[in-house]
């Protein structure tokens, strides 16, 4: 792994999550809203290996859950969609992907991480979904995956 | 560059399961002693980082709010409005019944629901006629004072005569001396009535009230019909030329009654005809 560009994702992540906090996680359309550290860790994948994603995966879910009083619930999350995931990602990291499959990519990706969340708030009662949990699963889903062809579009690499 | 996986049990299985159960871990002490400080220092953080866009959504919704009242100023402002209509309304109406139940005449109280006081001959129309006695000649009044005449009715409704029409006559007198003249709408200056045939042997002085005299078929006596505003001399005549401010505003007149079973005026009904 390359330590400058360990230090840029980690940087970005740390700009990401600031602006997750700060900003876009009162961005609320139908009581539904986005989960930009999705769209982070899909890079992630996509960058480094099977380690240190979980690492990222792991920390970003923690720092997420420290910000947001869920402690636990988007680590485990994550981390076992990073887990779960990753062989899959893993093929396509040597090749340029169309639009299409990065959409298929990061729309696997959120809807396995938000069915693990709503999962894991069943035994916990720890978080009001304050909707159905298919609604909440489908919507965060769904609005994650539109702001992540959007930031796909407009990002240089 | 990717690294292979160390099978089942290397090192990317054991960190994934050690950081799962950490997180489970975390879930489940997340209200120990331990960590509760650390949700401390997480929500101060927290709470700095959100509190400059914290300022925005706060006057955002000042902003919000503030629509808001305002759409309710409105609303309450055309509320205090029609209550103020209405309790204007209620205290005429109030002074209407206590004039009718104070006063001997036979009065019919009626409401006017057209007035057209500026045309060369003003009238107004009232909302009762011939099937509630309304007859022509009938004299209209005001608690105030005089309003006119009717000249002419219909089944429900009936047409009155102003006092500023140019044919309208009353005999009046001066409340104080008695002495009787006759009234009649200042064409000239168009405000005022002018009372004439008053002998330049009776005093008169401006303020002086001027009330009906009762020598007539029609109108009752002592009924106000204004104040002398103005005192002067036909030039080689006898009498005065007295200028009457009228009690009643036909401006601002929406109701008033009809004097019933009074002799209608022979001469106008005949005119009517």
């Amino acid at each position: 792994m390359n330590q400058s560009s360990a230090l840029r994702m980690i940087l970005l992540g740390v700009v990401m999550l600031l602006s997750y906090i700060m900003l876009f996680q009162h961005v609320v359309i139908a009581r539904v809203s986005l989960d930009l550290m999705a769209i982070y860790l899909v890079w992630v994948m996509m960058a480094f290996p099977r380690f240190e994603s979980t690492i990222f995966a792991s920390v970003v879910g923690f720092l997420l859950d420290a910000m947001t009083d869920q402690w636990g619930l988007n680590m485990f999350a994550y981390t076992a969609s990073v887990i779960l995931l990753y062989g899959v990602f893993e093929r396509f990291r040597d090749i340029r992907l169309l639009d299409w499959q990065y959409l298929t990519l990061l729309l696997g990706f959120i809807l396995l991480k938000t069915s693990l969340f709503a999962i894991t708030t069943l035994f916990t009662n720890s978080v009001d979904l304050a909707q159905p949990m298919w609604m909440f699963i489908l919507g965060t889903s769904i609005y994650t995956v539109i702001v992540g062809y959007i930031v796909n579009a407009i990002s240089p690499s | 560059m990717a690294q292979p996986s160390n099978g089942f049990f290397g090192r990317d299985t054991l960190l994934g399961a050690f950081l799962l159960l950490l997180s489970i871990l975390i879930m489940v002490l997340r209200f120990d002693d331990g960590l509760s400080h650390l949700r401390q220092g997480a929500l101060s953080v927290v709470s700095r980082l959100e509190a400059p866009l914290s300022n925005v959504r706060v006057f955002r919704q000042a902003l919000n709010t503030n629509r808001q009242l305002q759409r309710q100023n409105i609303t309450l402002q055309d509320e205090l409005n029609r209550l103020r209509n209405a309790e204007t309304q209620n205290a005429i109406l109030r002074d209407l019944i206590n004039f009718q139940d104070g006063s001997p005449l036979d009065l019919l109280p009626v409401q006017f629901y057209a007035k057209s006081i500026f045309s060369p001959n003003p009238t107004g129309s009232i909302s009762a006629g011939a099937s509630m006695n309304v007859a022509v000649g009938n004299p209209v009044i005001h608690p105030f004072g005089v309003v006119g005449r009717v000249i002419l009715t219909t089944q429900n409704r009936a047409q009155v005569m102003f006092y500023s029409h140019p044919n309208f006559r009353v005999s009046a007198k001066i409340l104080d001396s008695r002495a009787t003249g006759i009234i009649r709408w200042d064409l000239q200056g168009n405000e005022s009535m002018i009372m004439d045939y008053v002998p330049l042997t009776i005093p008169v002085q401006v303020g002086q009230q001027v009330v009906t005299s009762g020598f007539s078929e029609s109108f009752p006596e002592n009924i106000p019909i204004g104040t002398i505003d103005a005192v002067e001399r036909y030039p080689d005549q006898s009498s005065w030329k007295l200028t009457v401010r009228p009690s009643v505003d036909l401006n601002r007149l929406a109701e008033g009654f009809v004097v019933l079973n009074q002799e209608a005026d022979p001469l106008l009904e005949e005119g009517s005809q």
